[in-house]
C-alpha cells in the first residue's frame, strides 16, 4: 500500500476537490429552491447594514430576497 | 454570484485542507503507510493548482456580486479590516490571503531563498489556515448548517491535532511509524 504513486495521489486530490465542489454546489443550490433560506447576506433590522455570520440568521427578520420577491 | 462565491469558498477550503494535510504529512509521517515522502511532496506542490484558482474565483465572485460590490473594494482584498461590512470576518480572510500569497510565492522561489528563512515563512501557512477558519466561522453564510459545520469542524480538528503533534513531537522516524502501526 505504501507505494501509491504520485499521480494517483494527485488524482485523488482532484477527485476530492471535485466532490467537495459538487457537494457544495448541491447544498448551496438547494437554497435557491428553498425560499426561506437566505441567498444574500442578511440586513441588520435596526441599522439596515449588511451583517454576516450565523449569529444574524437566528432573528425573525425575513431574508432580503424574500422581501424583494414580495 | 453570491451562490458561486459560497461554492468556490467551500471548495477552496476543501482543497486547502488537502494541501495542509499533505504538507503536515511530509513532516509528521502521517501518510507514511500510504505513499513515499516524495510522492506526498509532489502532491502537496500540486494542490496549489487546486486551491489558488478556487480561492481566486471566490474573490472574483464576491467582487462581482451586486450586494457585496458596494461595500467591498479591490483594496479590501489586500488591506485587512477596512471593508464596509463584517470588517473583522473579512479582515481575517484578507490577512490570510496576504499570508497565503507570501507562502505561495516563496514556495515557487524556494531554491532562491535561504532554507531557514523559507521554512519560517512556510510555517506562516498554519497561522493563515487558522485565520481562514475564523474567517469562515465568523463570515461564512453556511456555518449555521449542521452538515457544513460538522464537516468543517471535523476537518479543522484533525488538522489541528496533526499540527499540534507536529509541533510537539516533530517528524516520526520510519521505525516509530512502523511501531505505531503494530
Amino acid at each position: 500500500m505504501r507505494g501509491v504513486p504520485a499521480w494517483a495521489l494527485k488524482g485523488s486530490a482532484v477527485c476530492l476537490t471535485v466532490v467537495a465542489t459538487c457537494t457544495a454546489a448541491s447544498y448551496v443550490g438547494g437554497h435557491v429552491k428553498d425560499r426561506a433560506a437566505p441567498l444574500r447576506p442578511s440586513l441588520h433590522p435596526d441599522t439596515g447594514t449588511v451583517a454576516l455570520g450565523p449569529a444574524v440568521r437566528g432573528t425573525t427578520s425575513a431574508p432580503v430576497t424574500e422581501t424583494n420577491a414580495s | 454570484m453570491w451562490i458561486l462565491a459560497r461554492v468556490s469558498g467551500l471548495s477552496a477550503s476543501a482543497a486547502l485542507a488537502i494541501s495542509l494535510l499533505t504538507g503536515l504529512a511530509l513532516r509528521s509521517a502521517v501518510l507514511d503507510w500510504l505513499a513515499t515522502n516524495r510522492a506526498v511532496r509532489t502532491t502537496h506542490e500540486f494542490t496549489a493548482l487546486l486551491w489558488i484558482p478556487l480561492g481566486a474565483l471566490h474573490l472574483i465572485f464576491l467582487l462581482l456580486d451586486s450586494n457585496v460590490r458596494n461595500a467591498l473594494r479591490v483594496m479590501d482584498l489586500v488591506v485587512p479590516f477596512q471593508a464596509g461590512f463584517g470588517p473583522v470576518a473579512l479582515g481575517l480572510g484578507t490577512l490570510s490571503l496576504d499570508l497565503f500569497v507570501v507562502v505561495a510565492v516563496t514556495g515557487w522561489l524556494r531554491r532562491r531563498i535561504h532554507a531557514v528563512a523559507w521554512r519560517w515563512i512556510h510555517r506562516l501557512s498554519y497561522l493563515a489556515c487558522a485565520m481562514l477558519f475564523l474567517h469562515a466561522l465568523l463570515g461564512g453564510s453556511d456555518f449555521s448548517s449542521p452538515q457544513v459545520s460538522a464537516i468543517t469542524w471535523s476537518a479543522a480538528a484533525v488538522l489541528a491535532v496533526l499540527s499540534l503533534a507536529r509541533v510537539a513531537w516533530g517528524r516520526l522516524s520510519a521505525g516509530d511509524s512502523r511501531e505505531l502501526r503494530r
